[in-house]
């Protein structure tokens, strides 16, 4: 499906035109994909028909006219949120919107359904047993990334231009990168998470996925409550541009070591293509990037583990098996183990200054690998057999701890799947990093994959 | 120090309550098993004194 085109209203269109095109492109593109678990058609017309009559009136609204779906972990009113799960069906539907989607159905955006994910958002695949795995719309045998595959799914088939996701390890960024979008895990406790239901306190983040980078800055300027920084983005963008380098005069590092021992061939050259374009060879360093990700690991399975111990006891055939034996294994994990994992945490929490000391911006790649195929359980990085599942949050993971805004972005010069990069600022500096994201994307180097128009 | 080896997953996993099957068991202690050899990586893990995030020159 590399004729991805994403329809945005034009001229006279009303809003329910939108809707019905929405709709109609949803039936036919996602029985392929099983990306949706929950189609809200009727809410989705009703808001429409309010949108269509207030056409003209009051200040218009930054994300009117296009749809977006959202994870199935964020709060629909009247729809029951299932987290990937059976077993959250029974708390029966939602009395409110949780407050991403209330934000962004305020400013205009229309949801048409809810998005498949892995179990309560723990895995990078999403092979949901109950619901079926989600398939990547650009080669339907591999997996979308997860947890958030459906939503990334979902943008990047061209059903709707706009996603919400959740980022606890990498839950962004891996199926923004296998699916070839942009994802923003924005800086850590900026975008509410009223409303979705939690995994990992300490390391969730809920974030939009888009298919170019104006959806994406608008999106998230509405998540992050920025709506009035518009106008000081574009003019940064515009300030980048004026600019004769490709990076825009920033100062921009590479994360190397760890990060540059893990990538593929493909990936690798994709990667070094971009940076040669970019011409930025400034390394940076994170050390004990792989004692961070072990300390996330463990932490994850830990909380993870005690946040569904009851229903573990009560009610454990009801589990997808893909999660229930990690999170009853997390249960295990031993005091001391927590202690020292979050020693870990605290101390990488601190190390951003330094990391930007000599840097505006910090890139690295977001997967080892481009999509792998689904049901494939190992795959070989750096000479070693490494379990796939686990390994596509190889480089998201160290990062997330650490709470700074990052863009998962597509290489426009990929091959035949595509790759995506990640592309990091400093605590709060999200202003900065989507007006260098839209730079990048004017320079030609990030593109949706397979994209032939966007907004 | 090294995670320790006497765990019985089994006996852990009833001392909480769950009454699983052997092949049940089995598939928490692999997972169980690979947590543990995460642990044994950071378990000796001390913060640096100077050795800092960033560029290195």
């Amino acid at each position: 499906m590399k004729d991805v085109k994403i329809v945005a209203p034009r001229g006279d269109r009303t809003m329910l035109d939108v809707v019905e095109n929405t709709l109609s492109r949803l039936e036919e593109r996602n029985p392929a994909i099983n990306a949706f678990t929950t189609v809200t058609a009727e809410r989705a017309r009703a808001q429409a028909q309010v949108l269509d009559k207030a056409r003209g009136e009051g200040p218009a609204l930054p994300l009117a006219g296009l749809t977006f779906a959202a994870k199935n972990l964020f709060d629909v009113q009247g729809e029951a949120t299932a987290a990937g799960s059976v077993i959250n069906l029974d708390l029966g539907p939602a009395t409110q919107d949780s407050e991403a989607v209330r934000l962004m159905s305020e400013a205009g955006a229309i949801l048409v359904g809810m998005t498949n994910m892995d179990e309560y958002a723990y895995g990078f695949t999403t092979e949901n047993t109950h619901y079926g795995a989600v398939r990547n719309p650009h080669d339907y045998s591999r997996t979308a990334g997860g947890s958030s595959g459906g939503s990334a799914a979902v943008v990047a088939a061209g059903i709707v231009p706009l996603a919400l996701g959740t980022d606890t390890n990498g839950s962004i960024r891996v199926p923004a990168a296998c699916c070839g979008i942009f994802g923003l895990k924005p800086t850590f406790g900026r975008v509410s998470l009223n409303g979705a239901f939690p995994f990992i306190d300490r390391l969730d983040h809920a974030g939009p996925f888009a298919a170019n980078s104006a959806d994406l800055t608008a999106a998230s300027l509405v998540l992050l409550g920025m709506t009035d920084e518009a106008a000081a983005i574009e003019a940064l963008r515009v300030q980048l541009a004026r600019s004769d380098r490709a990076d825009g005069g920033l100062r921009v590092g590479i994360l190397n070591g760890y990060f540059d021992r893990y990538m593929d061939d493909e990936v690798r050259s994709a990667f070094t293509s971009f940076t040669n374009a970019l011409g930025t060879t400034t390394p940076v360093t994170l050390p004990y990037a792989e004692e961070i990700r072990a300390a996330a690991f463990l932490l994850t399975a830990r909380e993870g583990g005690e946040r569904h111990e009851s229903a573990l006891l009560q009610r454990y055939n009801d589990f997808d098996p893909n999660s229930r034996d990690r999170l009853t294994a997390g249960l295990l994990v031993q005091e001391e183990w927590l202690d020292q994992a979050r020693r870990i945490l605290d101390w990488a929490r601190n190390q951003t200054e330094s990391l930007f000391a000599e840097c505006d911006i910090i890139i690295a790649p977001s997967t080892p690998c481009a999509a792998p195929l689904l049901g494939q359980d190992s795959m070989m990085l750096d000479g070693q057999e490494v379990p796939t599942r686990g390994s596509l949050g190889l480089f998201t993971q160290p990062l997330t701890p650490m709470g700074m805004p990052i863009v998962g972005a597509p290489l426009a010069d990929s091959g035949d799947l595509p790759v995506g990069i990640q592309i990091i600022a400093p605590h709060n500096g999200e202003a900065m990093l989507l007006a260098f994201v839209s730079h990048l994307e004017d320079r030609g180097l990030l593109k949706a994959f397979g994209a032939e128009a966007s907004v | 120090m090294t995670a320790n080896r006497d765990t019985d997953v089994q006996e852990a996993l009833r001392t909480r309550g769950f009454t699983l099957s052997a092949d049940e068991v089995k598939k928490v202690e692999i997972n169980y098993m690979r947590l543990r050899s995460i642990y044994d990586r950071i378990c000796d893990w001390e913060p640096p004194t100077e050795n800092k995030a960033g560029v290195k020159t």
